[in-house]
């Protein structure tokens, strides 16, 4: 029981946000992607995943490379192959039917007739298009045809897919109680996993009732069969009970819910549940996994310094913590995730000693900080002073036995340089580079050196020049 | 005027006595911080012979084995002293006081070279009251 309440209470908030919006996620998208071949194509592949997870496991290493293989073009091959049922999904229908659709309509229509007019256009042979738009509207889909708003009859039915009538290959949509367009044009499915037995009236059915929350009912001309064209799915209609069933169910008005849609209910809750276990189980096993001991060595950054200090010295460059969490977590934990801060707001001149704490690390979440070393940080501060210093030549080589060098000019004879106070206190001098002597030659000449800002914290101040001119005499000795 | 170069020469070789890295007067003078002089020489040069400082130069050898830091002094108000700061790559490295005496006065003082000295030197010029001035600055080279 303890043990149960120390679980519960080591959960964050975070944990079961990230819980429930993954499994959401999973969620939406089978409900997006059901009945498609992209969703059987992406259980096969996680069964791979799981059965190279095994082959792993069970140390068969060349299964597991080529199934780790499949699995890693996966993303490739689903992308490449079923570009069209996912640009479909996710580009022809709106955000809220992509986050959360089960939106149906509500218009009232008699379904009767629709039904009693799909069955009596089937027994005649005559093709036919009927299309009953949901909540989203289907404007933006349909081209074409023929506005009309006819009151809806069967007769009027027949006589709109009769084969002598101009209209009769164009599809009829219905809202309300009236046919408002007929003759209209339906965009194409362009699944490529469909029987190659359907043709285009079925191909059109299905291409509206991917784009949008409309079913369309197909009549076939060459089979005289009835078939009703939902979401991506087109499924036969063996009875007239059956299709106003199917259209009452799509208008919401199902006094009573019949099978079909208590198993869909059934379904939908099955597919949620399964999704919330699957992302525990799939959080468990990456955040709560055996916990692994790492250390890092972590560079230390400075913040909130005093423009006008600059830090002198450190007693360490870097920290190191010692972390622990679940492996997994820590394989895919970067150097960059881990971060050591030190607040120099309240330092001052002089050496300043800062304590690192679990407040001065930022870590990826699940990590936890168990130790660091070392504990404390000591940084030595200087206040940054502007100095003017004379400019000394550095000779070094041998001048010939003959000649003294008797007179030297630098030029400037002095540069103003920015550094710590307590380091320029120590510097009265700025010497140039190394000059060899073997380059003067008799009598006067001149030549160029950089200086050598040393320590390198050194900075010339604006305008300062980092050569200097070198005037110079030599003469003969006497 | 023969004679005042006489009597400065002698003076000079009576403030110049060796001693192991620097020579110092060999006499103490009483010290007044407020004497007036006037600076009229400062060289640093390879010898003094006879009072007289030869081949001053800015660059020397080490093979020299020695230097030296030549003054001569005018218009001394007062018997006072003078300090020789010798000063490497910026870490002071002797310091050695100097007499002077009135009225005109010449003196030096010197380093033995070693070969851990070659690098730039200067040599600070500083009066009893602790003015400095002159700086004089010169490297030993190979």
């Amino acid at each position: 029981m303890e043990a149960i309440i120390q679980f519960f209470s080591s959960f964050r908030w975070q944990d079961v946000v990230d819980i429930g919006l993954n499994s959401y996620i999973l969620f939406r998208f089978y409900v997006l992607f059901r009945g498609t071949y992209v969703f059987r194509v992406l259980i096969g592949l996680t069964m791979l995943w799981f059965f190279q997870q095994i082959a792993v496991y069970m140390g068969l290493i060349v299964t597991s490379w080529v199934v780790q293989g499949i699995v890693a073009v996966a993303a490739l091959i689903i992308v490449v192959v079923f570009r069209n049922e996912i640009r479909t999904v996710l580009q022809a229908r709106n955000l809220k039917t992509i986050l959360w659709g089960f939106s149906v309509g509500k218009q009232a229509a008699p379904i009767d007739v629709i039904a009693n007019s799909a069955f009596e256009l089937a027994k005649r042979r005559h093709g036919a298009l009927i299309v009953i738009p949901g909540g989203e509207g289907t404007e933006e889909h349909i081209q074409g045809g023929i506005s009309w708003n006819g009151d809806i009859s069967k007769e009027m039915v027949l006589s709109v897919f009769f084969p002598d009538n101009p209209v009769h290959d164009g599809a009829a949509v219905i809202e309300g109680d009236r046919i408002t367009r007929v003759g209209a044009i339906l965009p194409l499915s362009r699944r490529d996993d469909l029987p190659s037995n359907l043709g285009t009236r079925h191909r059109a059915a299905l291409g509206l009732s991917e784009a949008s929350d409309a079913i369309v009912v197909v009549v076939s001309e060459e089979r005289g069969d009835v078939s009703l064209a939902k979401g991506s799915r087109l499924r036969p209609i063996v009875s007239r009970g059956k299709l106003a069933q199917k259209i009452e169910e799509h208008f919401g008005t199902a006094e009573s819910e019949s099978p079909t849609a208590t198993k869909e209910k059934v379904e939908i809750a099955t597919a949620a549940m399964v999704s919330l276990l699957f992302i525990t189980g799939f959080w468990f096993s990456i955040s709560q996994g055996l916990e692994t001991l790492v250390s890092f060595d972590v560079p230390i950054e400075y913040q909130n310094r005093n423009p006008n200090m600059e830090i002198v010295q450190a007693s360490v460059n870097s920290v190191r913590l010692n972390l622990s969490g679940s492996g997994t977590l820590i394989k895919s934990t970067r150097p960059e995730q881990v971060r050591v801060r030190l607040d120099l707001a309240s330092a001052t001149a002089g050496a300043n000693s800062f304590p690192v704490t679990g407040s001065n690390v930022s870590l990826p979440p699940g990590l936890v900080l168990k130790d660091v070393e070392p504990q404390n940080v000591v940084v030595e501060l200087d206040l940054t002073v502007r100095k003017d210093l004379p400019i000394q030549v550095d000779w070094v080589g041998k001048l010939p036995e003959n000649l003294l060098l008797v007179d030297v000019a630098v030029e400037p004879n002095s540069v103003a340089v920015i550094g710590g106070k307590r380091i320029l206190e120590n510097i009265s001098t700025l010497f140039t580079e190394k000059v060899s002597l073997d380059r003067l030659r008799e009598g006067s000449g001149s030549l160029e050196a950089a200086l050598t800002l040393q320590p390198a914290s050194l900075k010339l101040a604006a305008g300062g020049n980092e050569r200097v001119g070198i005037k110079y005499l030599t003469r003969r000795r006497e | 005027m023969k004679w005042i170069r006489a009597a400065a020469l002698l003076l000079v070789c009576l403030a110049g006595s060796s001693v192991s890295h620097a020579q110092t007067p060999s006499r103490p003078a009483p010290v007044n911080p407020d004497a007036k002089h006037t600076l009229i020489q400062a060289i640093v040069c390879e010898d003094v012979k006879d009072g007289i400082p030869t081949a001053a130069s800015v660059a020397f050898s080490i093979a020299s084995g020695k230097i030296y830091c030549f003054n001569l002094f005018d218009s001394i108000s007062d018997d006072t002293v003078i300090y020789h700061h010798w000063i490497f790559r910026d870490r002071p490295s002797a310091r050695i006081r100097l007499s002077l005496r009135a009225p005109r006065w010449a003196t030096y003082s010197s380093i033995q070279l070693r070969e851990a000295d070659k690098g730039p030197w200067r040599v600070e010029i500083i009066d009893a009251g602790g003015r400095t001035l002159r700086t004089l600055r010169f490297s030993v080279t190979d």
